[in-house]
């Protein structure tokens, strides 16, 4: 009884707990009910120091928990939504990037480097909230989905040799974590526009109107970003709330005009610009749909330590002048627009020269008065951004396509002293550094040839790296990942680690389409992780309260990436299995035909036989070789015998045989190549082929030759084909003089001189065959028909017999062209033309009257030598 | 090379027989000629060599074919066939049962069936690909007995007497009377009943109910053979053809995906929102107004409903202000521009597979083109049809598409008092009957009309509209066309599959694409004996079972594959090998041939001779 109660109670109790739950999830419907999806645009500018200015747009879509997520939405992208759903994705970010962020002037410790530096190509990671074993297959699906959704070639990211699934060194590691980088895609404006249409006023209002192809596609450094993060479980039967974070970060250098006349003193005067110069649109008024809509602008540390060092200089007293309200004009700069508010960082460690932000709400702005934020500087401003306690490089080692290695290098950027400062508490002052490398399959990394130099000394792996984690790569299944932990002194300047790796070999058909390029290793990730990169700008009103600053807030790791490096492989040569199958299958052959010849043979009769041809006469061949032999071995020529003749003979019979077994290959490889190679006996064949394989260069001018016969045979057919196709076969260009050439045949004056210019123009302007070439020869070489029939047109000149030629239109052709004959012997060739374009043949001039002749357009003195001459002829 | 040694071995002969034998045999006999003749019998070796060298490999090459053949799944080749044809000589018939009940009427029940007949046969237009077979019962009650025809269907012995008097049909309420049938009938039985009913009122008064039945009030004066033909009518054209016209929508047309599967994509169009921003609160209409409807279609398609707001989104074309209106005017004749596809992102859902049908919804607000030109502003828009009239439901659909309604906010005319910028909500009175006209939008894109009267030759019948969108009889005939559709498909692109498999012989054909076409058979011979007997829904469902697996076959990946392993690339792989070394083999058998045919003849000569010296 007591167990029978006992589930009962379970029972009860399990039930009143859902019911509670459900209950509790009721009173969250009813709380959340009110939260609505909202939207977030915002726009960051810095000027970088090297006269470059770094823009960062930053939107953020939000969807509460809710129990419709993935199926109904008012402002947050549907199809993010449903990703989220189908793929149970928990965080994951998409990049696209073009060109590489340069740390060392652009920095590397600020937030915006820091999570928005990213490699070259397509970077893709996600977490998924699901068991293990089902991690792969959904990434698989994810893939697809987003290579569909931003028009990309993510679906590379499929095969299991293309992602891999960092441990611990990856920031937001989990072991859910998938992360795959394509470091050759191209990124393009067909990635950007799906990723526009993801929110919801697209570049139709706002600030996105600003997104200018072209000015974006121009910079030197451009990266579109998508980050979503879903939090809170689905367990309650309520869909989690998804944070959808999209950013692009662009780096430009703003073309002022004053650049370009600049003197010598003011060049370093930093490019004044305005976001229309830069971008060449304004900003007309906020999104109606975003909650807040900003534009900040930020001066960072060493800009601003700089402007106060130069303040100091100028006039000593005001200290507080960059801080206080009203300094938006200033001698150093102006800004064209006021700032709504001014921040000024508040981290507590490092107040000396804190980071000043300036607030622009686009919401004051409207299409009649847009927004047009401009800087103007005053003064040159030399100033460093702030640096990543170590600067890392990757190069590649060694030589030659079997072995190398790739070596990581990280150089102290010396400008750390504040934040290292914060380390030198500790007794044994250390600096971690996380790396993270991936290398692909075919290049086989060695681990056991890590080494490890610090300040060029080399040290004991065990010394430095404090914790490793190896996954080696599997041929074409999986990938090399190595994961490292560095514990460097805090006074390096300098460490460098090297591993060294054997290029494998692909499969044919694993080369991509360019295999020549080389292939790429993914940047390595080198992390500081205890070095944060935060700014915190506080604000006072707690409603309007901004997504970038709050981000900025985050505490994030100092990362960076290194450079993509591109490994030759050898790249074979793609028909050579067909060639090796050619030349095996001959070799076989050949052995196979001996030795069946071998066995059929009958020595003692053709021995008998040799000995009675040696009494006759010695053959002539064998006679040689064997004086050639002799001489080889030195010895005096004697008259061969019958074994050593036979000996001989059987060589030449070798000899014979390899040269028409490869022969016959050689025919076989090239019959679909060579035209009407067919029609030639085998024995041609065979000549030619031979010589090809003793001399393999002969074998183009055997093929031109044969293209040469092809080409006479043609002519015996008729003119203007040959020149048509002769034209064909060499340069397009001669089409156009073909033409020319064939409307001053046509016109027949002279035909010989005409033909000759044919050939002489042909000649002239590409090399064609001799024969050709030169009119000696073809007059000489009367037998050829290609002369005949220039001969009987050069022979027809006379209009008389061509009125006889019952084809009426080369009759045509005899008139017209004794129109020209008939005006070139009256001197007037310059009236040719307009005879021509009248279309006057000499049946036609004949009648024409001297008013017909005005009507052409014909002088005074030529008309009456024409009516004169015609009258003469009769 | 072999010429050379030919020559020789018939030279040599000649030196053998000269050189080393003649001298010893001229001596004992001199009538030996050693050009054509021999001693020694020819020896049998090197010819028994190379022929069996040859024989090999002529024995070799059947080897060498099947290992170089590909891999071909065996298809069903002769069922697949069979399918086709089996659909294709009109065997897919669905049986249909009628039953007319006349109430009040004194005649014959088997006359009135033969008359009734007679006019089924008259209207039912033969549909070429699948028909339908009738059994038609009558039964006439006069109230305390029942006639009966003889023939009736198992289904309508279950009518008791008397169980439906003229009083029943004297109210209004159509309702009242439809639930009273559908009690009377009960809702279960597959069988299509009409009750015709003399008496009760005056006026005339027919109907078709949600379920499966209708009924006909006539007068009491009225003939009993007009009633029939009325009966034969509503039958064949509102029972069976489902109200439709004939080739007003092409009969086998199904907005549904290949996988059975619908997703309604609710999208509202925010014109400009810079004027104003509308939103609506689609879960609640989702729960009241689709939820029954997608239910009450789940045998035929599984559909999933999603929504989203969109901005920004002009149309593509322009409308012209009408002064007698006072509003702007979108002509018929200009639909076809409406959509704009460019702007109004409209996604294809990534939450619905690959060939699911996505029917897209769009609720256009219009809009404002700019605020401070009144005479662009564009609102309110009207959608006017080709008789001039404007449009009731300012609606429109497009088949194979979607619906779009324009819907003008009450703030639009008087836009000063317009607040700008502000979120607003549409009201859910207006947001109720829209989505009544995305129904009635959803049951014309299945070819149904969205009017509650059908008109017949013969009378029209008030239709009752049923709460979720499609009544029984109509999901009936959703079922059948489906399964029809489905069925027909499915053979088509079996049938094209096995032609191209069959042209095609050195396709590689895997074995899941043999797997799917068996099941696909598998699911269309279930369809069709499920279809024959009478149980729509299941056969509903395995025949687009079939159709998705057949379509899966067709569209198989490793079908593309056939342009890798071709006959050329087997012929320019085994040909340097096998060409020279045929040659030699085929060379050397010959002339072993030759030369032993001679040898032998020499042989014998010499014999024949031996023997006339001897």
């Amino acid at each position: 009884m007591a167990l029978l109660r006992r589930p009962l109670l379970l029972l009860l109790l399990i039930v009143t707990h859902q019911f509670l739950q459900s209950w509790i999830v009721f009173g969250s419907v009813n709380e959340e009910g009110q939260k609505q999806e909202e939207f977030y645009e915002e726009l960051l500018l810095k000027p970088l120091p090297d006269r470059k200015l770094l823009t960062h747009f930053h939107f953020q879509s939000s969807a509460p928990p809710s129990s419709s997520n993935g199926r109904h939405h008012h402002l947050f992208p549907k199809a993010i939504s449903q990703l989220v759903h189908k793929f149970r994705v928990k965080e994951m970010e998409l990049s696209f990037t073009q060109g590489r962020w340069n740390y060392e002037s652009w920095g590397g410790f600020d937030s915006i480097p820091s999570s928005n530096a990213k490699p070259p190509g397509v970077e893709l990671w996600a977490v998924f909230d699901v068991p293990q074993h089902l991690i792969d297959a959904l990434w698989k699906n994810l893939t697809h989905t987003l290579s569909g959704l931003f028009c990309a070639s993510i679906n590379f990211l499929e095969s299991s040799t293309a992602y891999s699934a960092p441990e611990w060194s990856f920031p937001p590691a989990s072991g859910n974590l998938r992360y795959g980088t394509l470091p050759r895609e191209a990124v393009c404006t067909e990635n950007l526009t799906p990723w526009l249409k993801l929110l919801p006023c697209r570049d139709k209002a706002g600030i996105s109107m600003l997104l200018d192809r072209p000015s974006i596609y121009r910079g030197f450094y451009h990266s579109q970003r998508l980050h979503l993060t879903s939090t809170g479980s689905g367990s309650e039967g309520l869909d989690p709330s998804i944070i959808l974070e999209q950013t692009l970060t662009v780096v430009l250098l703003p073309n002022s005009q004053r650049a370009s006349l600049a003197h010598a003193s003011e060049k370093h005067i930093q490019p004044s610009w305005s976001l229309s110069s830069i971008f060449g649109k304004e900003v007309s008024g906020k999104c109606v749909l975003a909650e807040t809509s900003n534009v900040y602008l930020l001066l960072d540390r060493g800009l601003v330590a700089e402007l106060k060092q130069l303040r100091k200089e100028n006039e000593k007293s005001a200290e507080k002048v960059l801080t206080s309200e009203n300094n938006w004009i200033n001698p150093s700069f102006e800004l064209s627009a006021k700032p709504d508010r001014i921040f000024i960082e508040e981290s507590s460690l490092l107040s000396k020269n804190p980071p000043i932000l300036y607030k622009f709400e686009v919401e004051k702005y409207s299409e009649s008065e847009p927004f047009d934020l401009g800087l103007t500087w005053k003064i040159p401003v030399v100033w460093l951004c702030q640096q990543a306690p170590l600067h890392a490089s990757r190069f590649l080692m060694g030589s030659g396509n079997e072995r190398g290695a790739i070596a990581i290098s990280l150089k102290s950027t010396q400008s750390s002293e504040g934040f290292v400062g914060a380390n030198f508490d500790d007794e044994r002052c250390e600096l971690q550094v996380d790396v993270f490398q991936v290398v692909p399959w075919y290049v086989k990394v060695y681990f056991h040839s890590l080494q490890v130099f610090v300040d060029q000394q080399p040290k004991a792996v065990s010394d430095i790296i404090e914790k490793i984690h190896v996954s080696p790569s599997k041929d074409k299944v999986s990938p090399g990942v190595m994961e490292l932990v560095l514990k460097l002194p805090c006074s390096v300047s300098s460490a460098a680690l090297t591993i060294e790796f054997d290029k494998g070999f692909l499969h044919i058909d694993e080369y991509p389409p360019d295999a020549n390029q080389g292939f790429d290793i993914p940047s390595a990730i080198v992390s500081f992780p205890n070095f944060h990169a935060s700014m915190v700008f506080l604000e006072n009103d707690s409603l309007n309260k901004s997504p970038l600053l709050s981000k900025f807030q985050e505490k994030s790791p100092v990362m960076s990436y290194t450079e993509v490096l591109l490994v030759p492989l050898t790249t074979p040569d793609f028909s050579m299995p067909y060639n090796v199958i050619t030349i095996t299958c001959t070799v076989f052959a050949l052995y196979f035909g001996s030795l069946l010849n071998a066995l059929r043979r009958r020595v003692a009769e053709e021995e008998r036989f040799l000995k009675d041809k040696a009494a006759k006469k010695t053959g002539r061949l064998p006679l040689l070789l064997s004086k050639l032999s002799a001489k080889l071995r030195g010895r005096q020529s004697e008259p061969p015998h019958s074994t050593p003749g036979s000996s001989s003979l059987v060589n030449s019979k070798l000899v014979f045989k390899v040269i028409l077994v490869a022969g016959l290959a050689r025919v076989e490889m090239y019959a679909d190549q060579v035209e009407g190679a067919g029609k030639r006996s085998v024995k041609e064949r065979l000549n030619v082929n031979s010589f090809d394989n003793s001399i393999p260069r002969r074998q183009i001018t055997g093929k031109r030759q044969r293209q040469d016969e092809k080409w006479e045979h043609d002519l015996y057919q008729d003119v203007p084909q040959v020149s048509n196709r002769k034209v064909d076969a060499r340069d397009l260009r001669l089409k156009l003089q073909k033409k020319s050439l064939q409307q001053v045949s046509q016109s027949g004056r002279g035909a010989l001189s005409g033909v000759r210019d044919l050939r002489d123009k042909l000649s002239g302007t590409m090399n064609p065959q001799p024969v050709n070439a030169d009119p000696p020869k073809l007059k000489s070489n009367a037998a050829k028909p290609a002369r005949r029939s220039v001969a009987v047109e050069t022979s027809e000149p006379e209009p008389k017999k061509a009125a006889t030629m019952t084809e009426r239109k080369k009759a045509q052709q005899k008139a017209d062209a004794s129109v020209e004959g008939f005006l070139q012997s009256l001197g007037l060739e310059k009236y040719v033309i307009t005879f021509q374009v009248e279309e006057v043949d000499m049946t036609a001039l004949v009648h024409m009257t001297d008013n017909d002749l005005k009507a052409l357009g014909i002088p005074m003195g030529p008309r009456k030598k024409i009516i004169l001459a015609l009258e003469s002829r009769g | 090379m072999a010429e050379i040694s030919e020559a020789h071995d018939s030279d040599s002969s000649k030196i053998q027989d000269s050189g080393s034998e003649a001298p010893q045999r001229s001596e004992s006999e001199p009538d030996f000629d050693p050009k054509t003749m021999r001693k020694t019998k020819p020896g049998l070796k090197r010819l028994f060599l190379t022929f069996s060298v040859f024989f090999s490999f002529l024995l070799g090459f059947p080897f060498l074919w099947k290992s170089v053949e590909i891999y071909r799944s065996p298809l069903p080749f002769r069922e697949i066939d069979s399918l086709s044809t089996q659909l294709r000589s009109d065997n897919l018939l669905f049986p249909l049962h009628f039953h007319a009940l006349f109430v009040g009427f004194d005649s014959v029940p088997d006359g009135l069936r033969q008359s009734i007949l007679s006019e089924i046969a008259k209207l039912a237009s033969q549909n070429p690909k699948c028909s339908n077979n009738y059994t038609l019962s009558v039964t006439v009650d006069l109230d305390s007995r029942c006639l009966r025809s003889p023939n009736s269907s198992p289904y309508s012995s279950t009518y008791q007497c008397g169980s439906i008097t003229a009083t029943d049909f004297v109210q209004n309420d159509d309702v009242a009377v439809d639930e009273r049938l559908a009690s009377v009938f009960g809702g279960k039985t597959k069988e299509y009943s009409v009750a015709v009913v003399k008496g009760g009122s005056e006026s005339e008064r027919a109907v078709v109910g949600k379920h499966r039945h209708a009924w006909l009030v006539v007068g009491d004066g009225s003939e009993v053979e007009v009633a029939a033909v009325k009966v034969a009518e509503l039958l064949v054209k509102v029972f069976v053809n489902g109200g439709r016209e004939e080739g007003s929508i092409r009969n086998e047309f199904m907005p549904v995906g290949a996988d059975g599967k619908i997703v309604l994509s609710f999208n509202l169009l925010n014109a400009d929102p810079r004027d104003w921003v509308y939103d609506w609160d689609f879960e609640k209409i989702d729960d009241t107004l689709l939820a029954p409807m997608i239910e009450a279609l789940g045998p035929v398609a599984n559909i999933s409903v999603e929504s989203q707001v969109l901005y920004h989104t002009p149309k593509a074309s322009f409308s012209y202000w009408n002064q007698k209106l006072e509003s702007y005017v979108f002509s018929t004749k200009d639909l076809p521009f409406f959509v704009n596809s460019n702007e109004w992102h409209l996604d294809t859902s990534i939450a619905a597979g690959g060939r699911s049908k996505i029917l897209q919804f769009a609720l256009f607000i219009s809009l404002f083109a700019a605020r401070y030109v009144p005479s662009a502003k564009e609102c309110p828009l009207l959608l006017q049809l080709p008789n001039g009239e404007i449009s009731k439901t300012n609606g429109f659909i497009s088949p194979m598409w979607g619906g779009v309604v324009v819907w003008n906010p009450q703030g639009c005319l008087k836009d000063s008092e317009f607040k700008p910028s502000t979120k607003n909500i549409i009201p859910i009175q207006d947001l109720e009957n829209m989505f009544e006209v995305f129904i009635g939008q959803f049951r014309q894109l299945f070819g149904f009309k969205s009017v509650n009267v059908y008109a017949g030759a013969s009378g029209d019948w008030n239709l009752l509209p049923s709460e979720r969108g499609f009544t029984e009889w109509e999901l009936d005939v959703l079922s059948r066309q489906h399964t029809c559709f489905n069925l027909h498909s499915c053979a088509t692109t079996l049938g094209s599959l096995s032609r191209l498999v069959q042209s095609l012989p050195r396709m590689i054909i895997m074995d899941e694409i043999g797997k799917q076409v068996k099941f696909s058979l598998e699911a269309a011979k279930l369809a069709l004996s499920n279809a024959s007997s009478g149980v729509y829904e299941s056969s509903a469902a395995s025949s687009s079972k079939a159709s998705s697996l057949a379509e899966d076959a067709f569209f198989h990946p490793s079908i593309m594959s056939v342009s890798y392993y071709s006959f050329e690339h087997c012929f320019a792989v085994y040909s340097p090998f096998f060409l020279p070394v045929s040659m030699h083999v085929m060379l050397a058998a010959v002339r072993e041939l030759r030369r032993y045919k001679q040898e032998k003849a020499k042989y014998l000569a010499w014999k024949a001779k031996a023997k006339a010296a001897s």
